[in-house]
């Protein structure tokens, strides 16, 4: 546990020795999501001439766009765990002598960053109540921030799991940054976090539910917005959950076929 | 003019050697833009599902704006993305020495050096979905809206760059490009749509301050339009502008690079 802390202190002063990327990031989203949101939903609505599309007021869809990429960007935490690059260089030496593990430290380095980018997602949340205001149909709840907090812990670790087998391809290829793009192009849409999922087709839907994506977005950010009961919410984490443990294996085994590669050198 | 010619086909011929060594990142990396081509399209598929028309395109009109976007961003990840991205590391590590003492532009040399010769694939597929689209189009076209589109297009790839350094040049006093590149991808998002999907000043900006907007908006709209004057000025305009104020800020940020230390 004073391992775990000492990691998150360490991490959160790297994070904020640039306080001013920090910042110019959290008004460039903010404003830059915000705008694209309100004008592409507003095209759209007038356009369809609906009062509801995909089960959402306007003022909830605008809601729903301007949160679901700051919470996609919470989930992404760090973005790269570089383990790709420890493998490259050599790096994974290092944790031989260390008193911990990698996996440990990786982990708790990419929850960090989740944590501040939730941090900048609940500035952005008052940003929209004072520049836009809160539609009349949105909840606020403190169970419901429990719950999106919850739900962002066990996607940001999902994704965490799913982005070290990208990266644990360096054991086998030299340069592999393209299949952790590829991973977050595939989470983007099936997630939720581009549209909500209520506006895919029904067979669409039906699909997700058996996906590990369907979880990562759409359900934290509809509980934040009081717009999903909680025995929904909980169906989605548990399916997270279960895709969680599957791909952690599959991650360890890898990791232990890797190892077997692992020269230890600069390759 | 002949002598970055030839250097130019040298470096085409070092990155395709350099690109074949590695096959498997070959592949991954035209499976990665694969991806996200079909992502890009859908998004605008399952919007189309809700709505016959936005900002003023059908879905036929659309589609050829998607593919202009993807076949742009074929074009710039081939030509100019590993170089710009490499561009903060040279600045910070003292690596832009090297580039500043040789006997051609060091702006050539930096921009144009490295060629994603893996990406040139996707190009190719990128350039068949902008066939596609165009084949799939009900309206006509004539020639000449054809031969604006296509020269404009390539306008907005030069324009694309001079944005995208303007966002990198700060390195030179900042010494990291992590908040200035997020927030680059942030807004780059509103290339990614067409420009009168905006209102007020936040469409002026996006046509002039920030061009972003008019990068594939205004080459596309000048094929269904038969008045394309105002937007070939527009366009042409707003890249001799930022074509100066880039120059000025390039000579100025070369007087205040103090090498490795910077």
């Amino acid at each position: 546990m004073r391992l775990t802390k000492a990691i998150f202190q360490m991490e959160m002063r790297n994070i904020l020795a640039y306080r001013f990327s920090f910042w110019i990031n959290f008004f460039g989203t903010t404003i830059g999501q915000l705008g694209l949101s309100y004008f592409l939903w507003s095209s759209v609505y007038s356009a369809s001439n609906s009062q509801r599309i995909g089960g959402m007021t306007f003022q909830m869809m605008i809601l729903y766009s301007f949160l679901a990429p700051m919470t996609l960007k919470c989930i992404h935490g760090m973005q790269n765990l570089n383990i790709n690059q420890d493998i490259f260089d050599g790096g994974l030496n290092k944790y031989i002598i260390y008193p911990l593990s990698y996996f440990q430290f990786k982990w708790v380095q990419h929850l960090t960053h989740t944590f501040s980018h939730a941090f900048q997602l609940f500035m952005g949340l008052a940003f929209f109540a004072i520049m836009i205001g809160m539609p009349s149909e949105y909840q606020f709840g403190a169970i419901n921030i429990i719950c999106f907090l919850i739900n962002l812990a066990i996607a940001s670790s999902l994704f965490a799991v799913m982005e070290s087998i990208m990266e644990m391809m360096a054991f086998w290829a030299d340069n592999v940054w393209s299949l952790s793009v590829l991973l977050r192009f595939v989470i983007n849409l099936l997630s939720g976090a581009w549209l909500s999922l209520t506006l895919f087709p029904d067979w669409a839907q039906q699909a997700f539910y058996y996906l590990p994506f369907k979880g990562m977005v759409y359900p934290p950010v509809k509980i934040l917005m009081g717009d999903m009961s909680l025995l929904e919410w909980a169906q989605s984490q548990l399916m997270m959950m279960v895709w969680f443990v599957l791909i952690s294996f599959l991650a360890r085994k890898m990791w232990q076929a890797g190892n077997l590669r692992y020269t230890g050198v600069g390759i | 003019m002949s002598r970055y010619l030839k250097l130019y086909l040298h470096f085409l011929r070092f990155s395709f050697s350099r690109a074949l060594q590695f096959r498997l990142d070959f592949s991954f990396r035209i499976i990665m833009d694969m991806i996200f081509y079909l992502v890009n399209i859908a998004f605008f598929k399952i919007i189309y599902l809700h709505t016959p028309m936005l900002a003023g395109f059908s879905e036929e009109q659309m589609m050829i704006f998607v593919a202009s976007y993807l076949f742009l961003d074929s074009l710039i990840m081939t030509f100019l993305a590993n170089n710009i991205w490499l561009l903060p590391t040279y600045i910070n590590k003292g690596d832009l020495d090297y580039y500043l003492v040789r006997p051609v532009s060091s702006l050539f040399f930096l921009s144009l050096r490295d060629i994603a010769a893996n990406s040139v694939i996707n190009m190719i597929a990128a350039f068949s979905i902008l066939i596609w689209s165009l084949n799939s189009y009900s309206g006509s076209i004539n020639l000449t809206q054809y031969f604006l589109y296509g020269l404009f297009l390539l306008n907005g790839l030069g324009l694309y760059y001079l944005v995208r350094m303007m966002f990198v040049i700060p390195v030179f006093w900042m010494h990291t490009s992590r908040g200035l590149d997020e927030l680059f991808w942030g807004i780059e998002q509103c290339m990614q749509r067409p420009v009168d999907m905006f209102k007020g000043s936040f469409k002026r900006i996006l046509s002039t301050v920030i061009p972003l907007g008019v990068i594939v908006s205004n080459p596309v709209k000048m094929l269904f339009s038969n008045e394309p004057g105002p937007l070939m000025i527009q366009m042409g305009l707003v890249t001799v502008v930022f074509g100066f104020v880039f120059n000025f800020f390039w000579k100025w940020a070369l007087e205040n690079y103090s090498s490795a230390s910077s």
